[in-house]
């Protein structure tokens, strides 16, 4: 009886994990979270496929805050992520490919943050390694959706003197990056479509949620989406990305997840601040159907 | 013969480390869990939370682990216990926590109501009577421990009638208040060591430019929040500053001597410059105060 017990419950484990869907990230510090406190978020959640650092730790971030949304939509994903700071999806394909080549459900792609360290604003190499990434995994696993994720303006790239988008409105970067994950995709007719998280950064700033210079304070009842860096995130930034990826992967609405989610409250936020988040989330995935 | 001295000598390691980790208690409400901030769940399996989990099965990283890292990063070796219960004063956690509290410590961090006196805003009669019974207890188990009074920091939250007796006041006005009503419990208390300026830091980090001392009109370019968003709690900034000062009072160490790539600030997400200019502050109040400072 005992033994009969135990097969059940090993039975029950392997359904479990059979049921799961994975799901990987690649990306970098826009993924794992640079400068955010996301960067170490329950970091056990979820599987990071490269070595740990010299501090033996692993990463959490976007991947994390996503795992633990779907925990709380009662939906169940085995999240694994490949990520390296600095790099665009042509390094991942060349240096980690052994990592990635395996039968995924979903796949969130993300690149530099420019789509080309050296040709800012060009979409050429983010097509060609789309390209790559699209027939390799498409040859794993015929039904993997694969995303892209467009990320967002940088403040300081747009308000310094010198910089790609210097003296253009902060929006300006968003909409450049998109456009160009949109060439991406057109070129690759296996993707399933991108994930507007900058066009959402700048829904956050044009309805006040969120200060569109940080060079000048941060306005009164406004928060910043960009660490001290004006580059990266804030824990505020990282949390609307996990929320527009969830929303467009699972489908279900960021508004669902409530002013109570857990993400939210472990980062600090007041239900108010979450709400708002969700809810420029929701506009923008309502926005691009 | 390798494998056994290797052995040998990793035994006598985990030994003495246990025997020489002195022990360090902080007893406080929401003030000290890091409420509002991620500090609360930092590196919450580095402390021992007396109190049991929450809900989620978490338990209190908050002021304890930024401590412990602080510890670690300088080479000392602290075993931390936290005792937090949010909203409480000293009369609760004498009264309700007193059979997980009444142990041998070697430290003992004690931070009240945020205001001394929920129904007295400023009155530190309450805090008085019960740290002295705190006292007491605490040297009744070791002659040696040394007790510490955390006095925290303004409020801003002028809507809230709990701080009404500091509405309209300079608001370095309520720090400078509540450290005087701790100076009154030590005057009570002899055998007290001291109270940890914190609050007074805070008004530093203000005067100096470091941090904003007004979120309602916004904050100023490159300055800090070091409240999170209800301007009553701290942000990780306010928190990492509360650390810095109790590191400072209770090692001896310099704060500035954790340097301006330390692993809470990166962890948290501050800038090397920015925790550069908290250990400055902390340095610079501990420093006002006359605790000496060793950089290593």
């Amino acid at each position: 009886m005992k033994y009969l017990l135990g097969t059940l419950s090993i039975l029950a484990a392997l359904t479990c994990t059979a049921q799961a869907e994975t799901i990987l990230f690649v990306g970098n510090s826009f993924t794992f979270g640079e400068h955010g406190t996301a960067k170490h978020y329950r970091t056990r959640e979820v599987r990071d496929l490269n070595p740990p650092d010299e501090n033996r730790r692993t990463i959490g971030g976007v991947p994390a805050i996503f795992k633990e949304f779907t925990k709380q939509a009662n939906l169940s994903y085995d999240v694994s992520l490949e990520t390296q700071g600095g790099m665009g999806l042509d390094f991942h394909y060349t240096q980690k490919l052994p990592l990635l080549d395996r039968p995924w459900d979903v796949v969130i792609l993300q690149s530099y943050s420019t789509l080309d360290e050296d040709r800012p604003g060009n979409p050429g190499l983010l097509t060609e390694y789309t390209r790559k990434f699209d027939t390799t995994l498409h040859a794993r696993n015929p039904n993997v959706k694969i995303y892209l994720n467009a990320t967002w303006s940088r403040a300081d790239m747009t308000y310094p003197a010198d910089e790609p988008w210097s003296g253009k409105p902060i929006e300006q970067m968003g909409i450049d990056i998109a456009a160009g994950y949109e060439v991406a995709r057109k070129a690759s007719p296996g993707v399933a479509g991108v994930v507007p998280v900058g066009l959402a950064w700048n829904r956050a700033f044009a309805t006040g949620f969120a200060d569109p210079n940080p060079y000048d304070g941060i306005a009164s009842g406004q928060i910043n989406l960009w660490a001290f860096d004006s580059y990266h995130a804030s824990d505020f930034g990282y949390y609307l990305e996990a929320l527009l990826v969830f929303g467009k992967v699972t489908g279900l609405d960021p508004l669902s997840l409530g002013p109570k989610e857990i993400a939210a409250s472990d980062f600090g936020f007041s239900g108010a601040q979450a709400t708002a988040l969700q809810q420029i989330a929701h506009d923008e995935l309502a926005a691009q159907k | 013969m390798k494998k056994i001295f290797c052995v040998t000598v990793s035994i006598l390691a985990l030994s003495a480390g246990a025997a020489s980790a002195r022990t360090i208690l902080f007893i406080g409400n929401s003030f000290t869990l890091g409420s509002g901030a991620a500090a609360k769940n930092y590196q919450a399996d580095t402390v021992h939370d007396l109190n049991p989990p929450d809900a989620r099965g978490k338990t209190i990283g908050g002021q304890g682990a930024i401590f412990k890292e602080f510890t670690k990063e300088a080479g000392l070796d602290y075993d931390v216990s936290v005792e937090v219960v949010g909203g409480k004063n000293f009369d609760f956690h004498y009264t309700e926590k007193g059979p997980v509290l009444d142990r041998a410590w070697d430290e003992v961090v004690m931070q009240s109501y945020s205001q001394l006196n929920k129904d007295k805003p400023g009155d530190p009669s309450l805090v008085i009577e019960y740290s002295q019974k705190l006292d007491k207890m605490f040297h009744a188990r070791n002659p040696n421990v040394k007790v510490w009074f955390q006095a925290t920091w303004s409020r801003a939250d002028y809507s809230s009638p709990e701080i009404a007796p500091w509405k309209g006041k300079p608001i370095d006005q309520m720090a400078k208040d509540v450290y005087a009503g701790f100076e009154k419990a030590k005057a009570a208390s002899p055998d007290v060591a001291g109270v940890i300026p914190v609050g007074l830091a805070w008004n530093r980090a203000w005067a100096t430019g470091v941090a904003d001392s007004d979120p309602t009109d916004g904050i100023g370019a490159g300055k800090l929040n070091l409240w999170t968003y209800d301007s009553q709690h701290g942000s990780n900034a306010g928190y990492i500053l509360a650390g810095l000062v109790v590191f400072g009072q209770i090692t001896g160490r310099d704060p500035m001597s954790l340097g301006d790539r330390e692993h809470v600030a990166m962890d948290l997400g501050l800038s090397p410059a920015q925790m550069h200019a908290l250990e400055q502050v902390a340095h610079d109040e501990l420093a006002a105060h006359g605790v000496s400072l060793a950089m290593n």
